[in-house]
């Protein structure tokens, strides 16, 4: 059994707000807070369940505006919506490899930004399509672009009154295409070792614009990379400027040393898998139907492809 | 349930079907068998699909209540004073114990281990109390509130550490009761050497035109059973009888252990078992049982129920040991090897449990199936603060596997020879001289190596190759013989119910292996009885008759002889009931091939065996039960210590082989199998299916092993001990295409011909992918498993 | 709240009990209402073994408080039997060897009848991404994959044998319907 908690289950926001305040650990899906009690960690003696807001309800898409996301959206949800797909495709990539389905149905993506785990699959995407925080109080709401909502491991721009209430996604243009790389060291139900996700709008003459880039596990947040970003913004989409901008990345990033992985190898792997990121998310730019997967090859660049041998046979 | 009936599924196993997965090579069997041979669908399949199996954890009784260990949050640490006062004072909880109220030390070879931490803790997690509460939230609690004063001890981290013998993890070996199997060095952490020589290395390696060196070494891996360690106890302090149930696997062993542990007669120890969500080894030791008694020997008897969560299973069961191994070749420029030289160190953790024996049938098979002349092989078993090594799915000889069929591909390199024709020309015939001195027979390697080989397409592939994505592909083969734990026994009764059906007790256990179903098979091949009509009675050691234990491969072998002598003499008893019905002597009534009770010459008094229950032969007549007995003492020649050279080291050698093909990404660095090739001499295949699904399996494990799983401990703590950062394969890991052949080279020995597969399946597999691994990156990885990281930072060979 | 009072439907069944708060829907089905099917192998929703349906969704047992259950569905391999007639995925499951040790069964049962709401006539792609969530140490999983091609193919002939409005237990017709309306796209 979990430790010993007192458990509300308010269908009034304030009365949530209030609990909060007062010190209750707001919970969701459960997905993450109740493996935490498993394994012995005391989470708080009231534990405010949020199911029942309504406040925090909804997953709507209007075309030429874009997503509003209820902060109890599920990662199932976006997994299996068709808008996902054809306009936010890194989502789908995000949230179609959390943890398990048995998981995607429970975990919700205001669970996912609140926990703020550098791993978290669905951050780096949302970033990259420019997400922001709604969030709530019984003062009314205030509105936060995501990459400035996170200000340190596990620290938010948010009151002790205050709860996420959802996330706003601007629509994206024909033009865009995003996508979003998670290196796990096993086929599924796997945290993310590191992570790419990016998004750029490519002109008729290739120009790339909006290019934004988030970072997986290369820091105590999910976070973008602009230096990165700055290489490409209004160039020529080729090889090498994809370079230019991975090796930007992989000076930007900056991964741990633990006994998961060497910080070398998590830097390499920065480097390579920003170049295929920012490939695919220029095809996808370019392709005619965007829900489709793009396979995926070897480019120029990339630190494996020229340690190649070259015996064969 | 009664007017349909489940037959297997052949589509998935048919050739020329989406999957093509099974070949059989019919060679000295007789193929009229009806029921043998034929799959049959598993007898515990309906409780198991419909969730009514009974495991370990669903046994509950009225009033029990539930045990936790209090655990050593340090590696190596003195005890300096335990004070258990708080936890026994918290509302709920009805004992707490320390290693102080049992100090009696077991162990299968050496009794170094304390069911509870007496002096020291070796290793982080040892229990160091238990508490026995009503319920398990306060039984935990109370855990919490257990007083340890520790001083902390260098911790040996690992084998390097170990083996300078600065930091000793027992101090004195001679205080412990050590049997004759172990052989433990004072004044050393070794806790067990084993000595192989046959011939004379030094001279072999003169003789020799090439000398390779190479080193392997094999992660600690932990089996990640499903269901985790448990065990149910009421233990009488007054008569001492004690009675645990439990899903172990080897139920006579254990109830020896805990007749021992506290002095009880084996008779008054009752081991009742549950099914089994898993065994592979983890479940050989005993681990929650003593535990659980002794927690009910200190409350009045009543039931105590132990059951560890996925954290302490992780670092407080037991685990596969790692090992370092050194290898040293001669071999002549047409690559027939004349002296091999192998150097072993596992690490096998805190306490010895059963690595003497792994390290034994490591041993034997550290060779390989090859025939080489001269051999020395040296293996030691070193202490460390890690969690406990012992029997793990092939009892060491999947580990010794890789080092031998790595370094058989150096030497293909090195002479530029095709693997497989460098195997081809090495490997064991029938009449070839062992690594013993044993004149071999019944082997097949040879066959198996072109079988495994041919279901990948070997001969069409290069060594190394690059495919239109730019992968990096390869393929690599591996191969490897095996023996049997020997001597050992196994006995059965078989008993005729009133209405004709069958019963049969054994103690061999069903751990998903499928031996409740070949049991069956054979007694209804015997008497041509309905398969229906016969079903295996739940393990008691109060009820069924002794079995050593359900390890090492040995069921179906063991079990199977001794269910068919019974059967013999139940076809004497019921032509016994038929002459006294119809009034005549015995002689004049056989048990036909067809299973019918004839008279020799009225051709109208017969009776088929599925009409015998209302025959009316057995009213008020002799009960028909039967004993079968198999034990192989007789064809053991025990292997001496001083260099192992016996003619009869065991009784089945098990054979066979993998290849693999694989791809490796060039920039990600992840490892993707995409085909393996198996073939296995299984001697005689009872339930093909069966087989089939001991290889399957153990081909998705294999492949966790080589790329994947590793316990990592850093400084004594272990940093993965849960199932996301420990990574067995899952689903979306397990898209290979597998196509395996059942060699069908019957033994002599063996009912109907047959060897075992519970473990073969895994011994090659995480060889014969490291080995496509290599080729396909050019470079020799010296240790399993071989990770992304190893990959993108390889050095390639340039030799 | 420290005990709550929940009605819920188990397998069929109308139930109404009190649970302590912080009592998992895991614990909840072995404890109270004696569901033994519903296996712990981790407590961390990393196994699988304890998945059962929730308001026809897979979820891990572990991670759900039982406390939630008020006015919700649960459905395990308990409540696919008809009678005395296994399930066509359970038959399927036996007859194509998907099952050893058994341990991991039952929830794997569970994420395939949710996987065929999803999708009809899954492909071997679509099972394995499915099915992820549930691990099996013995099986190697192919031939699981295998059960649940082989339970289409049963179904299937029933329909055809006795009709297209045949139910068959947990399976759920107007999943994708009902799933669809939780968007709204403007």
């Amino acid at each position: 059994m979990l430790n010993d908690f007192e458990l509300f289950m308010p269908t009034d926001f304030n009365e949530a707000c209030a609990l909060k305040a007062n010190g209750a650990k707001p919970v969701a899906g459960g997905t993450d807070v109740y493996v935490n009690m498993h394994g012995g960690k005391k989470e708080a003696d009231q534990v405010v369940d949020i199911k029942n807001l309504a406040e925090l309800k909804g997953t709507s898409y209007t075309a030429g505006q874009g997503l509003v996301l209820g902060a109890l959206t599920s990662h199932r949800q976006i997994e299996e919506w068709d808008v996902i797909k054809k306009n936010y495709y890194a989502m789908f990539q995000g949230c179609s490899q959390v943890g398990s389905v048995q998981i995607r149905y429970r975990a919700t993506l205001g669970g996912n930004i609140m926990n703020g785990a550098p791993s978290a699959d669905s951050i780096g995407p949302m970033l990259v399509h420019d997400a922001v925080c709604v969030v709530k109080g019984p003062n009314g709401e205030r509105k936060i672009p995501l990459d400035k909502f996170y200000t340190g491991f596990k620290k938010f721009d948010i009151q002790p009154d205050e709860l996420l209430a959802r996330i706003e996604i601007p629509d994206t243009p024909a033009n865009a295409g995003s996508a979003y790389y998670k290196y796990m060291r096993r086929g599924a139900m796997d945290l993310a070792l590191m992570g790419v996700s990016a998004y750029v709008e490519l002109d008729e003459n290739d120009v790339m614009s909006h290019v934004r880039i988030a970072l997986t596990t290369a820091g105590p947040t999910p976070m973008r990379s602009y230096s990165a970003e700055a290489v490409l913004e209004g160039q020529k989409y080729s090889d090498e400027i994809i370079i230019a901008a991975a090796e930007a990345v992989a000076s930007e990033g900056k991964p741990r040393s633990s006994w998961r992985s060497s910080a070398e190898f998590r830097v390499r792997l920065l480097h390579d898998v920003t170049i295929m990121v920012l490939h695919e998310a220029v095809k996808r730019a370019k392709a005619e139907d965007k829900a489709q997967p793009i396979k995926q090859v070897l480019y120029k660049g990339q630190q494996g492809l020229e340690e190649r041998p070259k015996v064969q046979g | 349930m009664s007017d349909y009936k489940l037959t297997p599924c052949e589509k998935y196993q048919a050739e020329g079907r989406e999957w093509d997965r099974l070949v059989v090579k019919r060679k000295d069997t007789t193929g009229e068998e009806t029921v043998i041979g034929h799959t049959q669908v598993r007898k515990d399949g309906v409780e198991k699909v419909t969730g009514t199996a009974v495991y370990g954890a669903d046994i509950n009784f009225p009033g029990q209540l539930y045990g936790v260990c209090a655990r050593s949050p340090h590696a190596h640490a003195r005890i300096l004073s335990i004070n258990t006062d708080k936890a026994k004072a918290l509302p709920g909880v009805v004992t707490v114990i320390t290693g102080a109220d049992y100090p009696e030390p077991y162990g299968q070879f050496i009794a170094d281990q304390p069911i509870i931490a007496l002096d020291k803790v070796r290793y982080q997690g040892e229990p160091v109390a238990a508490i026995a509460a009503e319920t398990e939230e306060i039984a935990r609690a109370a855990a919490e509130l257990v007083e340890v004063e520790y001083e902390l001890l260098p911790v040996v981290n690992d084998l390097e550490e170990s083996m300078k013998n600065e930091t000793l993890i027992h101090e004195d070996w001679s205080k412990y009761e050590c049997s004759s199997a172990c052989f433990p060095v004072q004044g050393t952490n070794i806790g067990d050497h084993f000595h192989l020589c046959k011939g004379d290395v030094e001279k072999g390696f003169e003789e020799a035109d090439l000398i390779v060196e190479s080193e392997f070494r094999c992660g600690q891996l932990q089996h990640t059973l499903i269901e985790t360690h448990t065990a149910t106890a009421a233990a009488n302090p007054y008569t001492k009888e004690l009675q645990v149930w439990t899903p172990n696997q080897s139920p006579f062993s254990i109830r020896a252990l805990m007749g021992k542990i506290y002095g009880v007669s084996n008779e008054k120890v009752r081991l009742t078992m549950t099914h089994i969500g898993g065994g592979f080894g983890g479940k050989y030791e005993a681990k929650c049982e003593p535990i659980a008694l002794a927690l009910s020997l200190k409350c009045g008897g009543r039931h105590v129920k132990l059951t560890y969560d996925r954290h302490e299973e992780f670092s407080a069961t037991v685990c596969r040991s790692t090992v370092q191994y050194y290898m040293k070749t001669g071999v002549k420029k047409d690559g027939t090897i004349v002296a091999n030289q192998i150097k072993g160190y596992w690490d096998a953790g805190a306490y010895v449990t059963t690595n003497p024996r792994v390290d034994y049938n490591a041993g034997f098979a550290a060779n390989g199936p090859y025939e080489v002349p001269n051999v020395k092989i040296d293996t030691y078993v070193y202490m460390t603060n890690r969690t406990l090594g012992t029997a793990y799915r092939g009892f060491g000889v999947t580990e010794a596997s890789t080092l031998h069929e790595h370094q058989m591909d150096i030497i293909a390199r090195k002479l530029d020879m095709d693997p497989l024709e460098l195997r081809l020309k090495n490997c064991l015939h029938d009449g070839s001289i062992g690594v013993t001195g044993e004149i071999i027979s019944t082997c097949a390697v040879d066959e198996c190596l072109r079988a495994a080989a041919a279901n990948i397409g070997w001969d069409k592939l290069p060594k190394r190759w690059v495919d239109e994505e730019g992968n990096l592909c390869g393929k690599g083969i591996a191969c490897f013989n095996k023996l049997t734990g020997t001597p050992s026994t196994t006995s059965c009764i078989v008993k005729m119910n009133e209405n004709g059906s069958i019963y049969i007790l054994s103690a061999s256990r069903e751990m998903g292996q499928g031996v409740t179903t070949t049991m069956p098979q054979f007694a209804a091949e015997s008497l041509k009885i309905d398969l229906d009509k016969v079903s295996v009675s739940p393990v008691d050691t109060h009820q069924t008759p002794y079995d050593k234990t359900t390890t090492s491969s040995r069921s179906t072998f063991h079990s199977g002889n001794a269910i068919l002598q019974a059967c013999e003499d139940i076809k004497k008893q019921l032509c016994h009931l038929a002459a006294i019905k119809w009034k005549c002597a015995d002689e004049d009534v056989v048990y036909t091939a067809e299973g019918n009770i004839q008279h020799k010459t009225d051709a109208d008094k017969c009776i088929n065996i599925n009409n015998v229950g209302k025959s009316g032969i057995m009213h008020e007549q002799d009960p028909v039960i039967a004993i079968g007995r198999y034990g192989t003492s007789d064809i053991f020649d025990a292997p001496p210590v001083d260099g192992r050279q016996s003619k009869r080291p065991t009784v089945m050698w098990m054979i066979g082989a993998q290849a693999a093909i694989v791809k490796v990404n060039p920039v990600t660095g992840r490892v993707k199998v995409t085909k393996i090739g198996a073939a296995h001499d299984i001697g005689k295949a009872i339930n093909p299916t069966g087989c089939l699904q001991q290889i399957e399996g153990s081909v998705v494990m294999g492949l966790g092993h080589a790329i994947m799983e590793e316990m990592i401990y850093e400084d004594g703590n272990l940093r993965n001990g849960n199932m996301v950062d420990y990574k067995v394969p899952t689903f979306m890991d397990s898209d290979i295409e597998i196509k395996s052949t059942l060699v069908e080279n019957g033994h002599p020995e063996g009912p109907f011909g047959v060897k075992g597969i519970g473990e073969p399946g895994l011994v090659p597999t995480a060889a014969c992918i490291a080995n496509a691994i290599c080729h396909a990156c050019n470079t020799d990885f010296k240790s399993l498993p071989i990770k992304p990281e190893h990959i993108l930072f390889r050095e390639e060979a340039n030799d | 709240m420290k005990d709550i009072v929940v009605n819920f439907t188990l397998n069929g069944r109308q139930c109404k009990k009190l649970v302590p708060a912080n009592k998992t829907l895991l614990r909840f089905l072995r404890e109270d209402m004696y569901i033994n099917s519903v296996k712990e192998g981790c407590n961390e929703g990393e196994c699988g073994a304890c998945t059962v349906l929730l308001d026809g969704h897979p979820v891990n047992s572990c991670l759900v408080l039982a406390a939630e259950l008020e006015g919700k569905t649960v459905l395990t391999v308990e409540g696919l039997t008809d009678d005395d007639r296994l399930h066509p995925i359970q038959e399927a499951f036996i007859e194509a060897g998907a099952v050893q040790c058994g341990y991991c069964t039952p929830g794997m049962i569970m994420s395939a009848v949710a996987c065929l709401n999803l999708y009809g006539h899954p492909t071997r792609e679509q099972i394995r991404k499915e099915m992820e969530g549930n691990i099996c140490r013995c099986t190697g999983y192919t031939r699981i994959a295998d059960a649940i091609l082989l339970s289409v193919e049963k179904m299937d002939a029933i329909v055809a044998e006795q009709g297209a409005d045949v139910a068959f237990r947990g399976i759920d017709k107007n999943f994708v319907e009902k799933w669809n309306a939780s968007y709204e796209v403007k």
